[in-house]
Formats: C-alpha cells, structure tokens, sequence
C-alpha cells in the first residue's frame, strides 16, 4: 500500500516511499502534506535531504528550487519539473497516488 | 595462479563504485559490479574445432601450433604486467584480479599470417585472464571471439606485451546475440618500435565495454585502434580508452564508429596523456556517431592532458544523423529512402571495416550490421 | 622591446613597490572608512546588509547562502593543491571607501581619482566609450550616468542601488539562474556580496556603444564578491565589457564573482572580460546565462594571469531559434593555472551553440579546456560545435582538454575538434630572417593565434590585450 503513518511526520518534515519504482519524497508544510518525485530532475540527488521554505524545496546538490504543489522548477540549473503525487489523510495514514493528470 | 601476494589491499577496501565516478559515468550496471561472484569453478569445456583455442575461464584446449605456445595460468605466479594489479585504478580491477580463477598466457614466438583465433565459453559469470606476449621482431595476429558459446557475464582481463620491434594485430569481437554484459580491462606495454594494433567489434551483449589502457614507453612504439559498434534495444557500447605517451616518436591513431538505434547508447571517454620528454608523439583520435533513433543517446568525452611542447595532436568527434544531401544524393538514382539509409551506414562503417585486418571478420560483421539495421527498422513501425 | 611604463603613461615616482615585471602592481595607503576584521561570520553580515540598508529578503537570501557555502565541500575535481592552500579565514570580506557614491567625477576622493588615472579612466571619459560604473575596494564610488541611457530607459546601475531603487525587477531574477546552492563560491558570493552592476535594458532598445566597468582588488587579503544582473528585453541588445587588475601581493587575494544574465525573446546580449590579476589571486566565478527564443547570448572572455582561474561561461537555450556562443582565450604563463571553458545546454529544437577555446601555456604554466554540449532529448535539429585550439611554448609547460558531450537527440549535429601543437619552426624563421627578435616573433604568432578574439574587442581594448600577451611573452626567460 502507498501509505505513511501520520504519526511518522512527528519527529521529522520529510519521508520517503517507494511506489511503481519511483522514490517518492513527502514533506510535511505546516499542516498540508506535499509528494514529489525524490530525484532531482537535473541530476543524481536527493530532494528529501533538501530545504524547505515557502512551499519550495531545494536541492541540496546545485541549489535549484522547486515548487512542491506543481512540481515546476523555479531556477536554474533545473530546467525539467518533478513529478507530483497526490496525499490524502485517511484515518491515521496518509495516502500517496499518482497524480492522474500528469 | 596469481600470487596473493601480488595484490595490494582486499577488494573490499575500495569504494564502491556508482555512477557519479568519472570512469563509470553514463553506465547502468554501477550496482552489479561492486561484488560479483564468480560461478565458473568446474564445468567442462565444450570442443570445437572452428578456433584455435578455446577457453572458459580455467580450463581450455589448444590446436598444435610451432608459432606460439600457451600455458596454463595456474602455472604462472604473476600476471604478464604487475602494476595492474598491484595498483588497481578501482574496485571493479581489484575483483577482477583477486577473482580471476584462470586463463592462459599465449607467446609468440615466430611470425604467423593467419589470425590466431580464440573462442571464449562459459556457463556462469567468468573472469578469464588472457596475456599475450610477442617476442622481440615477431608479428602476431590474435582474434579473440565473445560469441554464442559465452551463456553468461564474462569480465575478462587481457594483458599484452609487445616486445621490442614487435607487432601485434587484436581482434576483440563481441556479437554474442544474448543479453550480457562484456566488461573487458584490456591493459598494454608497448617496447621500443613497437606496435599494437587493435580492431574492436561491439554488436552484441547488453552492456558492453571495453577499458584499454595503453603504455607506449619505448621510442618509436605505436598504438592503432579502430572499431565499430551498432546498437539496438537498450544496448550500451562503452569504450574507455587511456593512451600513455611516456617515450619519444610515439604514435597513436584511433578510429571508432557507430550507429545508435532504439534506446541503445554509446559512452566513449578516454584520455591521450603526452608527458614531459615524449617529443615528437603524433596523435589522433576520431569518433564518429549517429542516432538512428528519437530514444538513443550519444556521450562523448575525449580527454587530452599535454605535458610536452614539441608534439602534433587532435582530435574530433561527433554525433548527428546521416547528412541529408548524402540522402539525397543516393535517391536521386532512383532508390528508396530505406534502401539508400542502409546504403549509407554501409559506407559510413567502410572506412573502418575495409581497412586492412580486417579481412577475416568484414563480411560477417556487415552483415551484423545490416541486420541490426533491419531490426530497428522493424520495431520502428 | 616594449615599455611597459611608458604605455600606459604612469610616473614611477609615486610608487616605492617594486613591480618586478607587472606594470599594473601597486597599492594606495589604505584610507577606508570602515574596515572589518578578516574572517567570515553571521554578524559581518548582517553589519554589512545594515550598512548597505538592504530589504529583508536581501539579508534572509545572504543568511540562507551563507549557510550553503559552510555545508558545501570544496571542489576536489580541480587544482586540488591550490585551493586547498585557500583560507577563508584570511581574507577581508567588505570595505567601504566612502561614505556614499559620487555622482560626478569632482566628487570622488582624490587617492581612488588616482587609482582611476592611473587605470586611464579619465581618458576613456574624453572618448566615445562612456558611461562608465568603477568599482574599488568592494564598492561603486564613482558613477555616471549618460543622459541618453536614461532616455531610453536603460537602468544602469551599481547592485546595490538597483536592490534599493528596483526591488521587484531585481527580485524577479536575482538567484533564480544561480542560486546560492549551486556551488561553494557561488554561495559564499551569495551571502557577502558587494557592487558589481546591474542593467536593465528595456524592450526594442539597441544601445550602440558598449556599457564599461573597471575593479580592482586592494586591500592586502582582500576578496572581491561582485554580483552582476543583466536583463535584456525583448528584442533589446547590449554589450558589456569588463577589464580589471589587482596590485603584486604575496598573500592570497579571492575574486568569486556572480554574473546572471536573461536575454528574452529576440534579444541580444555579449558579454566581454578581460582579466588580467597578478599571480596572487584566485578567480573563481560563476558565470550563467538564458536564452529564450531567437536570442543570442555571447560571452568573450580572456583570462590571463592570477594564480587559479576556474571559469565555465554557460549558457541554457531555453526556447526555439536562442544561439549560444563563448570565445574564449587563456594565457598561463609560470605558476599559473587556467581551468576555463564553457557549457552550453540545449532545451529546444533548433537551437545552437559554438565554443571557441584559445589556450597559451608558456613558463611552466598549465591551461585547460574543461567543456560541456549537452542537446537534451526533443532538441531537434539542434546544431553545437566545438574548438579547443591549445599551444604550449615549451616543454615545461601544460595543456589539458576535458570535453564532455552529452548527446540525447538522434537529430541534432554535434561536432567536435581540438588541436595542440607549439609555435612551427618555419614561421618562427620566416618571421626572424625579416629582423624580429625570438620573442618577437613568438609574440607574432601568438597574436595571431587568438586574433578571431582580439578582433571582437573595441580598439582601445584590443591595443591593451595585444599589449598584455606581448609582456607575456617577454617575461620570463626570452630572448631579446
């Protein structure tokens, strides 16, 4: 299943899942809930260890921004946007899908 | 067998291997080759009479011959050149040589006109050794085959020794039609005047690559390599070649071809080093692609590093479909785009495949090609 | 033989360095009005984004940056044993000279008029390239604006200004082509950053002569950290030149500079360097353009002198028909190393791309070419081409080539050439049997190696580089 205990977001702002091989980074923004792909769209690294401020997520290896409610780059050197899942809370869980628009 | 003592630290200390290394950059087994197990302990060799040698990785049988003789690794203590293995460049070497079960060292010793041929076989993942030493003035031909009786990954090691005024022709022919991945650390010593030539075929296997390092540290020794690969699928054809200009008058050329289909992807990288006193060296190096394919990939990196002044050097490269007024030019004689296409990639690998020593393979390996061509074309539609 | 001195009309007198060889090396009494510790910290600054009177989303982005540059490892891929003789804590980080810009050349103190004379501003004020932004010890002092600029609505401008006066056109672009984590130098420019330009020119406006600055570095241990912001409006086109010097010290002297440019949609933008520090300084800058649709975007930059040199001009092709091209030429001479080149990303079809490398290395001095083409998958028919030309004057010095081509588009063209070679004997002799010195004759055919760049440069510019490669080429063990 592509669930997350809410209970896991105590101690941290950030998870990881794996779904249909794809690593899947979620983060936790004041109360909503934001998934992305895990793998920075311009190279090899992961946007789980990466900040987070103002609904953005930057990339710990070039600086690069992302918006986590699109997915869309916001600066060089990213120019491709990460794709987007969807969270839904059900019960004491959260709830990852793939976003059927992308 | 190799010594153990010959081996510097335990493979383990190395570190592991990933994609962010430069060596391994663009490649996608970085995972299955930080610790592989050798499966190949006692199976049989299967005869066959086409070759003059056949070998898996510990056992093999060999055609009488008065030109050149072969021994049995595990009566040698040390491999034919020790820095290798002394100093391994990275983890994957290490392996190689502390999991290296056998293989053969051939001499050469008197002059042959027919290529030497050698079948490589195995039934699990294999890492055979095969050196190769040519007398002083002897010229040696030698065509090595990664074919149809290999059933699983064979990492081999081939080292060669070319003594002083010697010569050496190499095919490596790697056109197995299964899926495995051909990882060959091909490592050679180039003594005075002399000369080591190498033709490389890359059609078959899923993933594969060969390292060539070469030192040239007589005067006057000489490096030729030229090859060709075409791949289809999710193909990788991977060459790394490292050429090491140490002497004075040393020459090296290199011409490398290929035609990417599918989702096939070609890496080349390699680095001519010239070094302080290697006066007069004359180098050049090609390499020359073209994409069939919206999906397949081309990445190039031909590195030079120049530490002498009195040296001629280039190189080019490049990656593009085939020219369109070459398309044109053929059409207008009346022939069909396919049939002109396939016309045209035949004269693009002509100019390597029609080069001397290359006599025994060049039918065979147009065809090869052309039906890769013919696969493309079908999964295409 | 020439004479540096007379050249550049300096009197000697003044000065009681003693310049070895470099004619641009020497320093003013130091005569500053704030003047901080060396070393780094939170406190600097904030001091500095205070002093500045900088908005708050300057100091959070200078914070935010300062913490990048404490994460991020140094480079280990590149000149290893030079940079990791660099020490951070050794170095000023912000100076200020005045108490506030001068907006007529009257005003300026007198010691830095002199710096600027001796640098030939005034002269280039009496001629037709005017419009000139200086920048000394970290900060714009002097600044002027042409009257016609200002008709035709181009900002021009010192970055700290255009914080102040252009917040949201600034904050629209600043760090969104490089932002702070891109690289070690680029975050620590982030967070400590000080003049530089900024220039907004708007839509349809060609402005015909090409904008200026001049920089140097002073202070013993002295770091310069310029930003500069060009934004080049539909259909717009401007040239920017800069050229700059930095006095003979024995101490480290670190120049990590910022350069982001936007060309939009049929714009067009060059962007000239020629730098010329002493042997002392690192130069580490990170350099970045976009190119939307049908825009040109041109870097031509020359790198001669300093100690290490690490500078990969790049431009990212956005949208169909945007052109990219670097001309570049480095001159290492002894104990100095250039690792230059450019990178080039194609996202669009059509687009194209063109690297020119020029690389002297003489005395021992090691020059590289260290490239990237990479043509991202839909790039149809994109075109790149690529040409590393390198010469070595002697045996004890050192050329390296490390181009990458990453190719994923079956219809785009990429090619690919590079040569070394040293100076051919027969057009040494030919050029000696009519009367010219060895390095006379060497200096010739140097010229003439790197002539496609020097004919780029605006004549007074082009005089000065010839001039430059010809003290090059006398240094250091000639003959005559």
């Amino acid at each position: 299943m592509n669930t997350i205990k809410l209970s896991e977001f105590e101690n941290t702002s950030v998870a990881k899942i794996d779904i249909n091989e794809t690593t899947v980074a979620v983060f936790k923004v004041d109360d909503d809930y934001y998934a992305i792909q895990n793998m920075c769209s311009h190279s090899e690294a992961d946007l789980a260890d990466g900040e987070v401020y103002d609904c953005k997520v930057e990339c710990p290896l070039h600086g690069a921004e992302f918006d986590l409610k699109t997915g869309e780059a916001l600066t060089l050197p990213a120019t491709k946007p990460v794709t987007v899942f969807t969270t839904e809370i059900d019960g004491d869980s959260l709830v990852i899908k793939e976003n059927p628009d992308a | 067998m190799f010594s153990k003592n010959l081996i510097s630290e335990p493979y383990n200390s190395f570190k592991e291997i990933s994609t962010k290394d430069e060596d391994w950059k663009y490649t996608n087994i970085s995972k299955s080759i930080n610790d592989f197990k050798v499966e190949e302990e006692n199976n049989d060799l299967v005869e066959n009479k086409n070759f003059d040698i056949v070998l898996n990785s510990n056992k093999f049988s060999c055609k009488e011959n008065e030109n050149f003789s072969v021994t049995d690794l595990n009566d040698v203590s040390q491999p034919l050149i020790t820095e290798y293995a002394l100093r391994p460049v990275d983890r994957f070497l290490a392996q190689q040589y502390q999991k290296c079960n056998g293989g053969i060292i051939i001499d050469f010793k008197e002059n042959n006109q027919e290529f030497v041929t050698l079948n490589l076989q195995n039934t699990g993942l294999s890492i055979p050794y095969i050196g190769i030493n040519v007398e002083k003035n002897v010229t040696a031909k030698l065509s090595i085959k990664f074919g149809d009786s290999l059933n699983a990954n064979v990492y081999s090691i081939i080292e060669v020794l070319t003594n002083n005024n010697s010569n050496l022709e190499l095919i490596v022919d790697a056109d197995t039609k299964k899926e495995l991945d051909i990882i060959n650390s091909i490592f050679a010593r180039v003594e005075k005047d002399g000369f080591f030539n190498m033709h490389t075929v890359s059609t078959g296997g899923s993933f594969s690559r060969n390292r060539i390092d070469v030192d040239l540290i007589g005067d006057g020794a000489g490096f030729n390599i030229d090859g060709v690969y075409f791949g289809e699928k999710a193909q990788i054809h991977d060459n790394r070649v490292f050429v090491n200009h140490i002497a004075k008058r040393t020459t090296s050329n290199m011409l490398t071809k290929g035609v990417l289909g599918d989702e096939s992807k070609s890496v080349f990288t390699g680095t001519i080093h010239i070094g302080e006193g290697a006066e007069k060296t004359e180098s050049h190096q090609e390499n020359r692609n073209i994409l069939l394919s919206k999906t397949a990939s081309a990445h190039s990196v031909p590195n030079l590093e120049i530490l002498c002044d009195d040296v001629i050097c280039g190189h080019g490269s490049s990656v593009g479909p085939i020219e369109e007024n070459l398309y044109h030019y053929v059409m207008s004689r009346g022939i069909d785009k396919t049939a002109a296409e396939k016309l045209l990639i035949k004269g693009f690998f002509n100019e390597v495949i029609n080069e001397d020593g290359w006599e025994t393979i060049s039918d065979k390996v147009s065809e090869e090609i052309m039906q890769k061509y013919i696969n493309v074309l079908e999964r295409a539609k | 033989m020439i004479e540096p001195a007379h050249y550049y009309n300096i009197s000697m007198a003044n000065v009681d360095i003693d310049l070895g060889k470099y004619s641009l090396g020497w320093s003013d009494p130091e005569k500053n009005v704030f003047k901080p510790e060396k070393g780094l910290n939170e406190d600097i600054i904030r001091k500095m984004s205070e002093i500045k009177e900088e908005p708050e989303w300057m100091l959070d982005f200078r914070l935010k940056a300062y913490k990048r540059f404490l994460d991020k490892p140094m480079p280990d891929w590149v000149a290893k044993e030079k940079l990791d003789s660099l020490d951070f804590d050794d170095i000023y980080y912000y100076i200020k000279p005045t108490e506030e810009q001068a907006d007529s050349w009257d005003m300026v103190p007198d010691e830095i008029k002199e710096t600027y004379e001796k640098l030939g501003i005034p002269e280039a004020e009496r001629s037709y390239l005017a419009g000139v932004t200086a920048q000394y010890e970290s900060e714009v002092v002097y600044h002027r604006n042409r009257e016609d600029l200002e008709k035709l609505g181009v900002i021009f401008c010192d970055m700290d200004t255009a914080v102040r006066e252009y917040p949201e056109l600034v904050q629209e672009y600043f760090g969104t082509i490089i932002p702070p984590g891109d690289n070690k130098f680029a975050a620590l420019n982030s967070a400590v950053w000080s003049g530089g330009s900024f220039i907004y020119v708007p839509k349809g406006v060609h402005i015909e002569d090409p904008l200026q600055a001049y920089f140097r570095i002073n202070a013993e241990n002295m770091g310069q950290f310029e930003r500069t912001l060009i934004i080049v409006d539909e259909g717009a086109s401007v040239h920017y030149i800069e050229g700059c010097s930095a006095p003979v010290y024995t101490t480290d002297a670190l120049h990590s500079a910022v350069v982001e440019i936007v060309v939009k949609p049929s714009g067009t933008c060059r962007y000239t360097t020629i730098q010329n520090w002493s042997n002392d300084v690192f130069n580490l800058v990170t350099k970045r353009a976009q190119a939307f649709a049908n825009a040109t975007m041109e870097w031509i930059d020359a790198n001669i002198g300093s100690s290490l040199t690490v500078k990969y001009p790049s431009v990212y092709l956005m949208e169909p028909g945007a052109h990219g091209e670097v001309l570049s030429v480095a001159f290492a001479n002894s104990g100095q190393h250039q690792d230059t080149g450019a990178k080039m990303v194609h996202l669009a079809p059509d687009t194209t791309s063109l690297i020119t490398s020029k690389s002297i290395s003489k005395g021992g001095g090691r020059g590289a070419y260290r490239g990237l083409v990479r043509v991202e998958d839909g790039s149809e028919t994109a075109k790149s081409f690529v040409r590393c030309d390198a010469l070595i004057l002697d045996d004890k010095s050192r050329s390296d080539t490390y181009p990458y081509m990453e190719i994923e588009e079956s219809t785009a063209e990429i090619g690919h050439e590079a040569t070394v070679s040293k100076v051919g004997e027969d057009q040494l002799f030919y050029l000696m049997s009519r009367g010219l010195s060895e390095a006379e004759a060497t200096s010739m055919v140097v010229a003439g190696f790197v002539e496609e760049f020097t004919k780029t440069l605006p004549m007074e510019y082009a005089m000065e580089f010839n001039k430059l490669i010809e003290l090059n080429m006398i240094e250091a063990g000639a003959i005559g």
